[in-house]
């Protein structure tokens, strides 16, 4: 191709752009012409059954990862292992969720409760620890160096420094992860049959039996959660950043 | 042949076929879409179009599978071609959003002295954003596929009432650990095979890493 030919880029961009806003619109107007309020109580319990899932996993879930991340970031930074970890966490997150569902379901045979709850966090996990950790290498390095100037230890620094710095970015990325979390139904599927009926696998059940009034009702609550926690993650993200005074 | 070398292998082609077609229709479109975001879109746009696209990687499989259900599909074709479609939705937001990152990473001041030579900014993309980009590009399509691959709920929603022999990996891991009674001892070589290959396709990103060479 002549490299002076660029015409195919516009074309191509834009092009991408309306195929996906039809395919939007498309599925968007399906499932509201096809939603039927009247499942709305059992929409809400649901609803209600996936936030007390998701906010148990996230409570197990974001200690694990903001002590994982500080530890990659600031405490020891220059060890042998740092590499292996982070390569191993990149892989784990790379774990279809399903994977992750099974092995628990496998390994740790018991309550399907307590196995959703399991699995739901270890999904969270290396999410969260790459996302703290984004959000952590973003503080300014002069901030760093100023507090160690100052003669703070590592600790103080990602105690005083980094993590008053990182907070706005830290709940964005929490915010997302219990947004994954919430559609999240893979997991849910293998661990075996759950005392609640969390939305995603109720959608998915009322779908198969045939009931799509009830099941795109369902899928629009779930849509709802991810358009408006994603908004608010991004405002959360964009706010006012902290300075040092 | 035994019954479950035959099934494993039915499983393993059924992934590899369904995946292979959605790659061939996100990878054009994720990077198209990053394309937009990152050089066409208006400058003002920019960072609501990348919120945007963050966005849509969050929306969960659930939702597009109880779309794409709704739709009428009658026969097995259709139905595959759906599962396509939806896998290709899914995978679409996840190729985006590493294509962006790939894009953004682009020295912007090699695109301003193209520009200032005379080329036009889609001469600038063509000439030097993409070339440069094209590893990094190449890593999004692969895990726009891995994604693709690990989808579970867009295949046993649309899958539903095919028989066992159009499947796919997730879909014989979930209805095998149905069969088990919620147990997982059925499911071993159907998850060792999700790993397997989406290990292959993390070995290919990481083959081509870097995003400028």
């Amino acid at each position: 191709m002549n490299p002076r030919s660029s015409w195919w880029i516009p074309v191509w961009g834009w092009g991408a752009l309306l195929v996906v806003a039809a395919l939007i619109g498309l599925g968007l107007g399906l499932l509201l012409a096809s939603a039927d309020l009247r499942g709305g109580a059992l929409a809400l319990g649901a609803a209600g059954a996936s936030a007390s899932l998701v906010a148990a996993s996230l409570t197990l879930a974001v200690g694990v990862a903001a002590v994982c991340a500080s530890v990659l970031e600031l405490v020891a930074p220059r060890r042998r292992g740092r590499r292996a970890v982070e390569r191993g966490l990149m892989l784990v997150g790379g774990v279809p969720p399903i994977v992750v569902g099974a092995a628990i379901a496998a390994l740790l045979p018991g309550l399907p409760a307590l196995l959703a709850w399991v699995a739901l966090g270890l999904v969270a996990i290396p999410r969260l620890v790459a996302g703290f950790r984004r959000v952590m290498s973003a503080v300014e390095p002069e901030e760093r160096l100023a507090a160690a100037a100052l003669g703070a230890t590592r600790l103080q620094i990602l105690m005083r420094v980094v993590g008053p710095a990182s907070l706005r970015g830290a709940g964005a990325e929490i915010l997302r992860t219990g947004v994954l979390l919430f559609g999240l139904a893979a997991p849910l599927l293998v661990v075996g049959a759950l005392p609640i009926d969390p939305v995603p696998l109720a959608a998915i059940r009322h779908a198969a039996a045939g009931e799509f009034g009830v099941a795109a009702l369902m899928a629009i609550s779930l849509l709802a959660v991810a358009i408006g926690g994603g908004v608010l993650a991004a405002a959360l993200q964009r706010g006012p950043t902290w300075r040092m005074r | 042949m035994s019954e479950a070398l035959t099934a494993i292998l039915s499983a393993l082609l059924g992934t590899g076929l369904l995946v292979g077609f959605a790659a061939v229709l996100a990878a054009p479109l994720g990077i198209g879409l990053a394309l937009w975001a990152r050089w066409l879109a208006p400058p003002r746009l920019r960072p609501t179009a990348r919120d945007t696209l963050v966005t849509l990687g969050g929306v969960p499989p659930a939702c597009l599978a109880v779309g794409l259900a709704i739709v009428p599909a009658g026969d097995w074709a259709s139905a595959v071609a759906l599962t396509v479609v939806g896998l290709a939705v899914v995978a679409v937001p996840a190729i985006a959003e590493r294509a962006y990152e790939t894009l953004d990473a682009v020295s912007g001041e090699a695109v301003l002295q193209t520009v200032s030579l005379g080329a036009s900014p889609s001469q600038a993309v063509a000439t030097v954003v993409l070339p440069q980009a094209r590893p990094g590009l190449w890593r999004a399509a692969v895990v726009g596929l891995g994604r693709a691959m690990g989808e579970t709920v867009v295949v046993v929603v649309l899958l539903d009432g095919l028989s066992a022999h159009t499947t796919t990996l997730t879909r014989a891991l979930v209805l095998g650990s149905l069969d088990a009674g919620g147990g997982t001892v059925a499911a071993w070589p159907w998850t060792l095979g999700i790993l397997a290959m989406v290990g292959a396709g993390a070995a290919v990103a990481a083959h081509r890493r870097g995003v400028v060479r």
